[in-house]
C-alpha cells in the first residue's frame, strides 16, 4: 500500500480543519493542517506535499498572498483555495485573483467535502502528479 | 433757358410773353419741385429781366430813385422843391433799392418814379403794388397843378370801394394821371426798406392776387396739413423728432401768415399787430425749433453731448428772443429787427456744425437732413443776405423764393421722417420678431418647457415637448392637470397653486403625472413659476426629471447595495466558516450511525439546518455575487423564452402569464442568471396579484441600441416607500414565511454583473412593471465558475 499522499490544509477556523481533517484520514490522506500562512510556509518548506488547501481570508497573511508565496518557490505544487467571503473582496473577485495566481479551483464554503476529496482525488491520480 | 423750360410748362405764359418770367414762374401752379428748380436756374441766370414795354404789369421798382428819410419829417414839398436839399439816389435801372430793415420807427423811405408812358384809354386804370406785406403807410404823390394829390394806403384798412384790407400796398389810379409823369412814393415800414414796386393794369393784378393768394392757399393747406400729421405720429409713436418737426411747421406756419399779412388782412381785418407778433415773433420761434429739430434729428445728444447742451441753450435763447420780439412789437421798438439777420446766420452756422459733427457717426442722416434742409437754408441765406446785404437788391423773385425753398424743406422733411418713423417701425418690429423666434428657438431646443397662466390658474401660453407631453395646453387649467398627479407623501400641489396665485408668490411643485390616465408610465415634472406681472398669474417653465430621478433613484441604489454587500461579506465570511464544519462534521457523524437510530436523524436534522441557512447565506451573497454559474450558456431572449416555458408548467391556472420576444437574440447570458432572473420577478408579480391576474414578459431590442427586458404585472402594486425599499435584502412585503426578501436583491446582484440596470415602476392598486436595461456595449462576461453548494 502505498503511503498517504499529504495534503497541507490552511484555515484560522479550528472547526473548519478539525472537518476537513475528518474527512482527509477518512479518504487515505495525510492532512498536515495549520492555522496560518506562516505556519504553512514553513511546512512546505521542510516536506513536499501532494496538494495544499488554502482558506483566502485570514488574519495575518491571506490565502491569496500565501498561493504568491508558494508560487515563487514551487510551481508545481497543486493548490486549492477556499472562501466564505470577506469583508473586502468579494467572493467572486477573491476566487477569480486566487485562479489568476494559480489556485485550481475555489470553493465557496460550505461546500460539500466530497467534492474537495474528489479534487483532490484527479489531482492525485494525474500522471505528472508529484508523489508526496 | 428758363423761357423755354417757361413755355413747355405753361403755354399760356408763353403766348402772353411776360417780361418779368421769373415772377410768373412763382404764380404759375407748377409741380412744387419744377418751380423750385426753375426758380433756382432763373437766379442763376441773373435775375429778372426788366420791363421796357407796354405790358399788363412791370417790376418798376428798378426804375425808381429813392432816398430814405431817416427823421421821418420830410414832406412831399421839401422832397419835390427845385434845388431841395435832400438829393434822391438815382434809380440804376437793374435793382431797385434795397435800405434793409428800418433804421428808426418814424424812417420812411421816398421813392420817384417816372411812370412809363402808356396810351390810355378813357377810364383805364393802373394799379400800383408795393409787395411788401410789413409796410405799413404808403403815401402815392402825383402832381395835381398847383399841388399834390395824394392816395393813402394804410395797412389793415380797405381801399375806398374794397370789403377787404390788401395784404401789401395797393394803390388804384386813373392811367391818364400818372402816364408819363413823375410820382412820389413815402414809405413807412419797420421790416426791410425795399422799392418792390409793381405796375399793373386793374384786371391783371386781380387775376396775379388771385392766383397769389391760391398758391399761399395751397401751400397753407399743405403745410397744416404735414402739422397735424406729424402732430400725430409723435402722439402715437411717442417720437420727439415728429413733435418737434411739427412745432417747426406750424411755427414757420403761422410766421408766413403773419409776415405776407393774410392776417391782418384776409384772414383777420385788422389784426395788424397780432401779424407783426406772428411774423417777428415768430422768426425767432423758427430759428428755436429749427435747433431743437437738427440737434434732435441729427442725434447729437449721443455723440457730442457738450455740442449738444450748447444748441440747447441756444435753442432756448432764441425760445427767449421769440418773447422778446413779441415785446418788441408790442412797444413798437425795432432795435432787435436789426440783429434778424445776424442770429438767423448764426442759427445756419450751428445747423451746418451739426451736420459736420454728425457727418462720422450719423452719415445717413446728416445725408438725408442736407437734402431736406438745403433749400431752407440757401432761401433762408438769400433772405437775409437781402438785408443785410442791401446790395443784392430787392428782387423780388429772391424774396418770394424763400417761402417756397422753405416749404418744400418742411415737406421733404416731413417725407424723411415718414419714412424714418416707418423703418424705425419696422426696425422694432423686426428686432420684437428676432427676439421672440430667439427665444422660441431656446425654448424649443429646451429640454425644459414654458408656460404661463392667468390670475385663474387657466393656461395661456406653453410651449416645448414637456408641456405637449404633459398636455399642458392654452386652456387647459393647472388645477386640473395637477389634479391627475400621483397622490405622494408632499402637500397636494393645487393647494400650493392655489396659494401663490393669490398672494403673488413663486409656485413650485414636483409631481408625478400619469402619462396615460390610469397607466403604470409615469413623468415626473416639476414645475416652477414666478408672478407673470400685475395682472396676476404665473409665468414659468416645467421640466420633465424623470431619467434625472431615475438615475439618482439607480445611484443611491447601487450605493447602498454595495454597503449592503460590503456588510453582507464579512457576515457572509464568518457564518460560513461556523456553517461549514456544522454540515459536514454532522453528516460525516450521522454517517456513521445505523440507519434508524434516532441520533442519526437528529444528526441529519442539524446538517439538514445548517445548510438551509447556507442557502440563506448564499442568497444574501447573491445579491452581490452571482449565483455560481453553470456551463449552459445562451442569448438572452433564448434563454429567457426557456425560463417562461418551465415556469408556464409551475404558476396557478388563473396566472396569464405572456412572453414577446421582439428582440435580436441578445447578448450571451449564463441561462440559470436568466432563469433567476424571471423567476424572481414572475414570482414577485404572481404574488402581488394574489394568483390571478397576467404578467406580460417582454423582451426588445438589438446589438446597437440596447436590450431591455420587462417584467409587468397588474397586482396590488407597491407605494412609494416600498418601491424605493424593493431591493434590500431581507425586506419583504409578504407574510412571515413566504418570503424570504432576497428575491429581488438577487436579481440586482446578477443584472449587476450583466451591466444592466434595473428600474421599478409601481402605482397602488394599477400594477408593477419591473425593466431592466442591458446598454449596448455590456460586455460578455468571462468571470469565474465556482463550486456550487449542494
Amino acid at each position: 500500500m502505498p503511503p498517504s499522499p499529504d495534503v497541507l490544509v490552511v484555515d484560522d477556523v479550528e472547526a473548519v480543519r478539525v472537518s476537513l481533517a475528518e474527512a482527509l484520514c477518512e479518504a487515505g490522506y495525510n492532512p498536515v493542517c495549520v492555522a496560518s500562512a506562516h505556519e504553512a510556509l514553513a511546512e512546505l518548506s521542510s516536506r513536499p506535499f501532494a496538494v495544499a488547501v488554502t482558506d483566502i481570508w485570514m488574519a495575518g497573511i491571506d490565502g491569496l498572498k500565501l498561493i504568491k508565496l508558494i508560487r515563487e518557490s514551487n510551481r508545481d505544487l497543486p493548490i486549492l483555495a477556499m472562501t466564505g467571503g470577506g469583508p473586502r473582496l468579494t467572493i467572486e473577485t477573491a476566487g477569480a485573483l486566487a485562479e489568476v495566481w494559480g489556485a485550481e479551483r475555489v470553493f465557496v464554503k460550505p461546500f460539500d467535502e466530497d467534492l474537495l476529496v474528489r479534487a483532490i482525488d484527479a489531482i492525485v491520480a494525474r500522471p505528472d502528479a508529484r508523489p508526496a | 433757358m428758363s423761357g423755354l423750360v417757361l413755355t413747355n410748362a405753361s403755354p399760356r405764359i408763353a403766348r402772353r410773353r411776360r417780361p418779368s418770367r421769373a415772377f410768373e414762374a412763382w404764380r404759375i401752379p407748377l409741380s412744387w419741385g419744377a418751380r423750385l428748380v426753375l426758380c433756382l436756374m432763373v437766379l442763376a441766370l441773373g435775375g429778372p429781366t426788366q420791363a421796357t414795354a407796354e405790358t399788363s404789369a412791370r417790376f418798376i421798382g428798378p426804375l425808381a430813385d429813392h432816398l430814405l428819410d431817416r427823421s421821418g419829417r420830410l414832406t412831399i414839398t421839401e422832397i419835390a422843391a427845385p434845388g431841395a436839399r435832400v438829393a434822391f439816389q438815382p434809380h440804376d435801372g437793374r435793382r431797385a433799392a434795397n435800405y434793409g430793415p428800418s433804421p428808426s420807427p418814424a424812417a420812411a423811405l421816398w421813392l420817384r418814379v417816372v411812370a412809363p408812358a402808356i396810351a390810355a384809354q378813357a377810364g383805364d386804370e393802373r394799379v400800383l403794388v408795393l409787395r411788401e406785406p410789413r409796410i405799413r403807410n404808403v403815401s402815392l404823390f402825383i402832381a395835381d397843378g398847383s399841388g399834390w394829390k395824394e392816395l393813402r394806403w394804410t395797412i389793415g384798412r380797405p381801399q375806398v370801394g374794397a370789403a377787404f384790407p390788401t395784404r401789401y400796398p395797393v394803390l388804384t389810379v386813373p392811367t391818364a394821371e400818372v402816364t408819363g409823369r413823375t410820382v412820389y412814393l413815402r414809405i413807412e415800414t419797420p421790416s426791410s426798406m425795399r422799392a418792390s414796386l409793381w405796375l399793373h393794369t386793374d384786371l391783371d393784378f386781380l387775376g396775379a392776387s388771385g392766383v397769389e393768394n391760391l398758391v399761399f392757399g395751397v401751400v397753407f393747406g399743405i403745410l397744416a396739413a404735414l402739422a397735424m400729421y406729424l402732430a400725430a405720429a409723435a402722439l402715437v409713436a411717442r417720437d420727439a423728432t415728429s413733435a418737434l418737426l411739427s412745432g417747426l411747421v406750424l411755427a414757420y406756419l403761422g410766421y408766413v401768415l403773419g409776415d405776407q399779412g393774410f392776417i391782418g388782412s384776409i384772414i383777420w381785418p385788422g389784426g395788424i399787430v397780432a401779424s407783426r407778433i406772428m411774423s417777428f415773433g415768430g422768426t425767432f420761434l423758427i430759428f428755436a425749433m429749427t435747433l431743437f429739430y437738427s440737434r434732435h434729428f441729427l442725434r447729437i445728444s449721443a455723440h457730442a453731448p457738450r455740442v449738444s447742451a450748447v444748441v440747447r441753450g441756444l435753442a432756448f435763447a432764441m425760445l427767449g428772443l421769440t418773447l422778446v420780439a413779441v415785446a418788441s412789437v408790442l412797444v413798437n421798438d425795432l432795435t432787435l429787427r436789426r440783429f434778424v439777420a445776424p442770429i438767423g446766420i448764426t442759427t445756419i452756422l450751428f445747423c451746418v456744425v451739426l451736420v459736420a459733427l454728425s457727418w462720422r457717426s450719423e452719415r445717413r442722416r446728416a445725408l438725408v437732413f442736407i437734402v431736406c434742409w438745403g433749400p431752407m437754408f440757401a432761401g433762408g441765406i438769400l433772405r437775409m443776405l437781402h438785408d443785410a446785404v442791401p446790395a443784392i437788391g430787392a428782387n423780388p423773385f429772391a424774396v418770394n423764393v424763400n417761402y417756397l425753398a422753405t416749404s418744400l424743406s418742411l415737406l421733404l422733411s416731413g417725407f424723411a421722417n415718414a419714412i424714418d418713423l416707418q423703418s424705425r417701425e419696422r426696425q422694432a418690429y423686426r428686432s420684437a420678431e428676432d427676439s421672440a423666434l430667439r427665444l422660441r428657438a431656446f425654448a424649443e431646443s429646451a429640454s425644459d418647457s414654458f408656460w404661463e397662466c392667468d390670475r385663474h390658474g387657466t393656461i395661456i401660453f406653453a410651449s416645448g415637448p414637456t408641456s405637449q407631453a404633459i398636455g399642458l395646453t392654452p386652456g387647459r387649467r393647472l388645477d386640473d392637470l395637477l389634479a391627475g398627479a400621483q397622490k405622494g407623501g408632499e402637500a397636494d400641489p393645487r393647494v400650493d397653486l392655489a396659494a401663490s396665485l393669490t398672494t403673488g408668490t413663486e409656485f413650485r411643485a414636483t409631481v408625478s403625472l400619469p402619462v396615460t390616465a390610469g397607466g403604470l408610465d409615469h413623468r415626473l415634472i416639476v414645475f416652477r413659476a414666478r408672478p407673470a406681472g400685475p395682472d396676476g398669474g404665473l409665468r414659468g417653465i416645467v421640466s420633465d426629471n424623470t431619467a434625472e430621478a431615475a438615475a439618482e433613484e439607480r445611484l443611491a441604489q447601487q450605493r447602498k447595495m454595495a454597503a449592503i454587500g460590503q456588510l453582507t461579506g464579512g457576515v457572509a465570511h464568518e457564518i460560513n466558516n461556523l456553517l461549514h464544519p456544522i454540515v459536514n462534521l454532522s453528516r460525516r457523524v450521522a454517517r456513521g450511525i445505523q440507519a434508524g437510530d434516532d441520533r442519526r436523524r437528529l444528526l441529519e436534522i442539524v446538517a439538514e439546518s445548517g445548510t438551509r441557512a447556507a442557502t440563506i447565506v448564499a442568497g444574501l451573497l447573491t445579491s452581490v455575487r452571482p449565483t455560481p454559474r453553470t456551463d449552459s450558456h445562451a442569448p438572452l431572449g433564448q434563454a429567457l423564452g426557456d425560463a417562461v416555458r418551465s415556469l408556464r408548467s409551475m404558476l396557478p391556472a388563473k396566472i396569464a402569464l405572456s412572453f414577446e420576444n421582439y428582440g435580436d437574440p441578445g447578448p450571451m447570458v449564463d441561462t440559470n442568471e436568466a432563469f433567476q432572473v424571471l423567476t424572481n420577478l414572475v414570482a414577485n408579480a404572481v404574488y402581488a396579484t394574489r394568483g390571478e391576474g397576467h404578467v406580460d414578459v417582454r423582451f426588445k431590442g438589438s446589438d446597437t441600441t440596447g436590450y431591455v427586458l420587462s417584467v409587468e404585472d397588474n397586482g396590488e402594486g407597491m407605494d412609494h416607500e416600498t418601491r424605493l425599499r424593493a431591493m434590500e435584502p431581507f425586506f419583504t412585503t409578504k407574510q412571515p414565511g413566504h418570503g424570504t426578501g432576497l428575491g429581488l436583491p438577487i436579481v440586482y446582484g446578477i443584472i449587476h454583473a450583466w451591466k444592466a440596470t434595473i428600474d421599478i415602476e409601481s402605482q397602488p392598486g394599477v400594477g408593477t412593471r419591473v425593466t431592466i436595461a442591458v446598454p449596448a456595449q455590456a460586455a460578455s462576461r468571462t468571470e469565474p465558475t465556482h463550486a456550487a453548494i449542494t
